[in-house]
């Protein structure tokens, strides 16, 4: 055949589809005036009108079968049966919408379940880093003597000095094509009437070039030379903030920023979607440095390897001089770059497999219960498929009519899911985490995303229905005619028997793990913190080292406490470098008495901190306004501290060797520093006076008003500097809860699963039990009719559930134990297997289960038996 | 009756009687059955069921061409055109038609 021919074809096919309708009007036409022509033609013969008539239709047999072979032969067939299930398949969904609107709802919840972890799977784990060749890019890191590794991930204490990256980088030439730098901060913008604080990037000149970015706008930070110059008043801005702030106004280049003070010229526009080398650390500006530490990374040259470049770095890094013996460096790694820094790696995709597992099996639940569903309606629609088979359609043909249905139905569902998920998203978005820096995410659900969303969806409609579809296209004609529903029982019932099992089971695992998610969170909510976090407002000032050096830091820090004191919405302020739970941050290993070493936490606070968060003194005093920088070095200490380094002895008058020995003038009651869950930590408390901080939180306890007492803050921190922002400002109860915001949004989702899969796993039950007895009524009516007491059938069909509920007990256990020792590392203080939960759950599920069975258990002991003896 | 007998019409031979009933003229699907059946003096007769599922066959393949007309009767009816594929189509089955009949004669008689 020629190509002419094969497009001449395939243009009649496609001419003949788009014209469907009038090509069955044709084709009816085309019969009709057939018979027309051949009763015209008897009646020529001799017959009579009627018989002529008659005859004609007798002879002509079955139109239909022959429009069918017609239709067949028009090569369309597969495509036109398509149109006409979807059809068929929209006009029979809208006849049931109950059925229809519970199976797009009960698919839309699995697919966002499974839509939101990928998405968030998708931007934390997948995503590239957007550079030129980012597969060249390397981060460069080292390890020191006493352990530590210069990492990405803590931003403010192990990084590299400013002087030893330019030496190092100088020594990478032959393998590196070039080495860059940058450290991540937040930094104080001015605008019009408000300083706030935006995240922000300090780069060596040439961050964007090793990168390989090209800018939106503008031009990006040229690579000229820097050492020991002071950088160049220049800044870069993010796409975002270009949009958000200038409207995309090409004009934005030239124009001056007010960023921490100083007046700095807008040189360009980073390109869209950049916003720093690190997931989640998204800057807003960047700014050139020469000074300071920063994370370096480099780009290997086209022919060398990591390992050459490691060679080539590592022997200068050894010969650089260190601040102390702890940070002479001992060796060097070079990772591949990525979004998510090697060391967070595994934590990361780890805790993301718990959630893409729960989500999992939601989606089976979901995918589970729509099976029983179609079976349900399957055995509902017997005589239908019946007549269907009877009248000559093939079995493949009434399999694939279900399953249109299953897969239509689906697809709507799925779309619905997807919706859901990108609404859910926005929401969790918009939340702030407890972190140092603002963390932004992109869970916008892309192509990819949308691509799996879709495949689950249809996978699950293809799963609901292909069972019970089988099942409909094997059916016997004959007892399929003669009772609607009744017969072949055995093996749908043990299918759907099933079915209803694996659903039953996967609400446990998912009540279960809710339980254990929500005890967790009750015992942190009611652990003893050691102080009083109502009405306490928080804001931060970081001040800058450029327009503070140490003196004038400490007179605007006190300034600000004199100031505060004076305002009337204010009853106490305090000053302290942490807030409880992010106390942690430093440490140092003490010498026992029993020649084993304490790992003391510190923190730095003000005289007033003890009294503000009414922290009882349980010996001794605070600090006052007596133990000045000059004066005798103090600490006040937890009792743990001192229980521990001084067993026995009167604490107070110790000395505590920590920067120096400082001499112990008071002891505080235990709290908690790191996490609720804690054991006793050993924590001491420095005098903001004798250890000057740049950062320091303001905790300040509210008199009545607490949104009033936090704009007095701001006032007060206004009228001393206007290039100051005051930062993460909040309820301090807000920003501890926030510490558990992780473990909440686990419980909330999975609780709010985990009761809608109960919820649809007892629909199942009621279905399967109400399916029962619809079948055996004839068998109850006859038992009934022979004596039988109601009791005795009601138990009867009560024993079902009761075996189905046992089974599925079993089942759902045994994995709901398995998931939660997966999930350990994040439920506080809870056993994976806590007996509390396990039992809570068992008794809420049977209770449910056997509710669901009972009811139709009870119908099944009201049936009259001259009805359903009658009735077949 | 007709329909065993149409059974009995070899498969591929309805196509090559109505190409032959076409060749004298355009036709309506009625009306070749007709001709069909008085050409071959009412030994073959063509079963609507099979005379429809060949015409759309036939047509797919840029064989035949149809259109509405009206026929001599008055009455509106699709009629079928062979096309100047379908002529050598013909040509081709009728001489293979001819080697067919041959070869089977060959075997009968021999």
């Amino acid at each position: 055949m020629s190509l002419l021919e094969v497009a001449g074809r395939a243009m009649r096919r496609v001419k003949f589809l788009f014209g469907k309708r009038s090509a069955e009007r044709d084709m009816n036409e085309e019969m009709r005036i057939h018979l027309e022509f051949e009763i015209d033609d008897r009646m020529r013969q001799g017959m009579t009108p009627a018989e002529a008539r008659r005859t004609a239709f007798v002879d002509f047999g079955g139109v239909e079968r022959f429009k069918e072979e017609a239709r067949d032969a028009r090569g369309v067939r597969s495509l036109e049966d398509l149109a006409y299930d979807l059809r068929y398949a929209a006009r029979v969904l809208r006849r049931s919408p109950i059925f229809s609107l519970t199976s797009i709802v009960t698919t839309s919840v699995g697919v966002a379940a499974v839509t939101m972890v990928f998405s968030v799977l998708n931007a934390v784990v997948l995503k590239s880093l957007p550079a030129f060749e980012a597969d060249r890019l390397v981060s460069i890191a080292e390890v020191w003597a006493n352990g530590m590794r210069s990492t990405q991930t803590d931003m403010n204490q192990f990084m590299y000095p400013y002087t030893h990256f330019l030496e190092l980088r100088q020594a990478s030439a032959p393998a590196l094509l070039g080495m860059a730098g940058y450290r991540f901060g937040n930094v104080a913008l001015r605008e019009a009437n408000n300083t706030h604080p935006v995240s922000a990037m300090a780069v060596s000149r040439n961050f964007f070039a090793v990168l390989g970015l090209r800018p939106a706008v503008g031009q990006l930070f040229s690579d000229t030379a820097e050492v020991g110059s002071t950088p160049a008043p220049e800044v870069v801005i993010s796409y975002d903030l270009w949009q958000r702030d200038y409207r995309s106004n090409a004009a934005a280049v030239g124009t001056t920023l007010y960023i921490d003070g100083r007046a700095l010229n807008v040189t360009g526009v980073a390109p869209r979607g950049f916003r720093g080398p690190i997931i989640g650390l998204a800057a807003d500006v960047w700014v050139p440095t020469a000074t300071g530490t920063i994370t370096m990374f480099g780009r290997l040259r086209p022919n060398a390897t990591r390992e050459q470049a490691r060679l080539a770095l590592s022997a200068v890094a050894r010969a650089l001089p260190a601040e102390d013996a702890g940070r002479k460096v001992v060796k060097m790694t070079f990772d591949p770059m990525a979004l998510v820094p090697a060391a967070s790696r595994s934590a990361v995709v780890g805790s993301m497999g718990v959630f893409m597992l729960m989500a999992s099996l939601v989606m089976l639940i979901v995918a589970t219960n729509i099976g029983g569903m179609f079976f349900a309606r399957a055995a509902y629609r017997r005589r239908e498929m019946a007549v269907r088979l009877s009248l000559g359609a093939t079995r493949g043909r009434v399999m694939r009519q279900l399953l249109t249905e299953s897969v239509a139905l689906s697809i709507v569902g799925g779309i619905a899911g997807v919706i859901v998920a990108q609404l859910m998203l926005r929401a969790v978005q918009s939340v702030e985490l407890p972190v140092p820096f603002k963390i932004v995410l992109d869970f916008n659900v892309d192509v990819r995303v949308f691509a799996l969303s879709f495949l689950v969806a249809l996978t699950s409609g293809v799963v609901a229905g292909v069972v019970p579809a089988w099942q409909s296209a094997r059916l016997d004609v004959q007892s399929g005619l003669r009772n609607g529903a009744g017969a072949a029982r055995d093996k749908a019932g043990l299918a759907r028997n099933s079915f209803v099992v694996l659903q039953l089971a996967f609400s446990i695992v998912l009540l279960v793990t809710a339980g254990l998610f929500t005890r967790a969170l009750y015992r942190a909510a009611h652990v003893e913190t050691g102080l009083d976090v109502s009405g306490v407002m928080i804001g931060e000032i970081g001040l800058q080292r450029r327009v503070y050096d140490t003196e004038r830091g400490r007179q605007f820090f006190a300034r600000l406490s004199s100031q505060l004191a004076t305002r009337t919405e204010i009853e106490s302020s305090a000053l302290a470098q942490f807030t409880p739970l992010a106390f942690g941050r430093n440490s140092e290993d003490v010498k026992r008495p029993d020649g084993g070493r304490e790992s003391v936490t510190y923190g730095v606070a003000d005289a007033n901190y003890a009294a503000t968060m009414r922290i009882p003194l349980m010996a001794g005093r605070m600090f006052s306004d007596i133990d000045v920088q000059n004066s005798t070095p103090v600490t006040v200490v937890n009792e743990t501290l001192a229980r521990r380094l001084w067993p026995g002895k009167n604490p107070i008058g110790q000395f505590l060797p920590l920067n120096g020995d400082r001499e112990v003038i008071g002891v505080v009651r235990d709290g908690k520093y790191r996490e609720l869950d804690e054991a006793p930590r050993s924590y001491a408390f420095l005098p903001v006076s004798q250890r000057y901080s740049p950062r320091l939180t303001v905790h300040v306890r509210a008199r009545g008003d607490r949104a009033a007492a936090l704009r007095a803050l701001r006032e007060e921190v206004a009228k001393l500097d206007p290039d100051i922002a005051v930062e993460k400002t909040g309820a301090l109860s807000v920003e501890i809860a926030s510490h558990y915001l992780p473990q909440r949004i686990a419980a909330w989702s999975l609780g709010v699963l985990g009761l809608f899969g109960l919820a649809l796993a007892a629909f199942g039950i009621y279905g399967v039990i109400a399916y029962q007895v619809a079948q055996r009524s004839h068998e109850f009516g006859i038992r009934l009719a022979l004596g039988a007491r109601k009791a005795d059938i009601t138990n009867s069909v009560l024993r079902v559930s009761v075996r189905i509920m046992l089974l599925s007990v079993l089942i759902g256990t045994s994995l709901a134990i398995a998931v939660a020792r997966l999930a350990q590392s994040y439920i506080y203080g809870v056993g994976a297997t806590d007996a509390t939960t396990f039992a809570a759950v068992i008794i809420l599920f049977a209770g449910v289960v056997l509710l669901a069975g009972y009811i139709p258990a009870r119908r099944a002991a009201r049936v009259d038996p001259m009805v359903s003896l009658r009735m077949e | 009756m007709s329909r065993q007998e149409t059974r009995d019409l070899l498969q591929g031979t309805l196509d090559l009687l109505i190409l032959r009933t076409l060749d004298l003229g355009s036709r309506h699907g009625w009306s070749i059955a007709k001709r069909i059946q008085e050409m071959s003096q009412d030994v073959l007769r063509v079963n609507q069921g099979s005379l429809y599922p060949a015409l759309y066959r036939l047509e797919d393949q840029g064989w035949i061409s149809a259109e509405w007309g009206v026929s001599s009767e008055g009455r509106r009816a699709k009629f079928y055109t062979l096309t100047a594929a379908g002529r050598k189509q013909l040509a081709a089955e009728r001489q293979q038609w001819r080697d067919f009949s041959t070869a089977v004669d060959l075997v009968l008689e021999g």
